[in-house]
């Protein structure tokens, strides 16, 4: 057994005891109402902070222009206007790609 | 397939139909996984325990870029399960609606509750009562339990032979975009992702994916502010 096993089976136990936790033990958890109103936020703020630093940073080799910038904010408003996942996906992929085109030259 | 009168496998088929579409941006994610699982060294086996065990990709990631650094296993234990306790959050969310099925069940549910499965669980649930809305979010884990696992497959058997500059790994912010836009509804939430967004960039450096949890509670603090403005 190397440190990756060891490292596999407890991230594997500890992740799987946090998606058990309040659904085994709702009864015995008493959450507050601030809580409550937390968790509204809580995967707009998480998606936003991956997304973001994702979508921004540089990749070589266009230091100069970022595609991936310009991809991103076509996939947010195609989603914006369509909320449809498949087409989003696809659009920022096209969109990627012609940039990544133009800008190769 | 026999549809039985209560709508159990009605209800299980939705799910995983209306799984489907994110399934896209899940399959190029594990096949990246696996691919880059290769490349630092880890083996077959391990590769495929890690998404059966672990089953969450951006930890999965996180575990194979330390393990490539030769990090240290208590810094390797520390960020997988600092990365996965949003699914505390997620297991609270989903919890209501669970509390009165059998044990059982919660077992399983549990084991399927994944940031894809819990989008479309949640929506579900806060949209449609349903006494078998359990059979949906079974659906859906199911759907996206599979994928994930074929993705880890399929990336462990192509390995290097997909180009680096199809750029596949950009299908997860965007699917990520996909599934952030539809869920802000008002000010507040614009608020609350712009400023968690932002400050995701300016601790972006943070060791340990630390930046990630601060920027998220500023982004908590922000939208509660503009709640009242």
């Amino acid at each position: 057994m190397n440190s990756i096993w060891y490292s596999i089976i407890i991230v594997g136990v500890l992740t799987y005891l946090s998606r058990l936790s309040f659904i085994l033990f709702s009864e015995k958890i008493r959450l507050r109402p601030f809580v409550l109103r937390t968790f509204k936020y809580i995967p707009i703020v998480v998606l936003a902070a991956i997304i973001f630093p994702e979508v921004i940073k540089p990749v070589e080799p266009y230091f100069v222009f970022f595609p991936r910038l310009a991809a991103g904010l076509f996939a947010i408003f195609i989603s914006w206007r369509t909320k449809n996942v498949i087409l989003t996906i696809i659009c920022g992929m096209l969109m990627l790609y012609f940039i990544q085109f133009l800008f190769t030259f | 397939m026999v549809v039985d009168g209560s709508g159990k496998v009605t209800e299980f088929v939705k799910g995983f139909r209306d799984e489907m579409p994110i399934l896209i941006g899940v399959f190029p994610f594990g096949v990246i996984y696996a691919i880059l699982a290769q490349k630092v060294g880890l083996s077959v086996i391990e590769t495929q325990t890690m998404s059966l065990l672990v089953f969450a990709g951006s930890s999965q990631l996180m575990l194979i870029q330390l393990a490539g650094l030769n990090s240290p296993i208590l810094v390797m234990i520390a960020t997988g399960f600092i990365i996965n306790l949003r699914h505390i959050l997620y297991s609270a969310t989903i919890a209501p609606y669970t509390s009165k099925l059998k044990s059982h069940w919660k077992f399983i549910l549990s084991y399927l509750l994944t940031d894809e499965a819990y989008a479309v669980a949640i929506s579900k649930y806060s949209n449609k009562e349903n006494s078998n809305n359990h059979w949906y979010f079974l659906g859906a884990g199911i759907a996206l339990w599979i994928t994930w696992q074929l993705s880890t497959i399929f990336g462990l058997l192509v390995g290097s032979q997909i180009p680096a500059n199809w750029s596949l790994d950009f299908t997860l912010p965007l699917t990520f975009i996909a599934l952030l836009i539809p869920m802000i509804k008002d000010r507040p939430g614009i608020i609350a992702a712009l400023i968690a967004g932002f400050f995701a960039l300016l601790t972006v450096a943070f060791p340990f994916k630390l930046g990630l949890i601060a920027a998220a509670l500023i982004g908590i603090i922000a939208g509660f502010r503009s709640e009242k403005l």
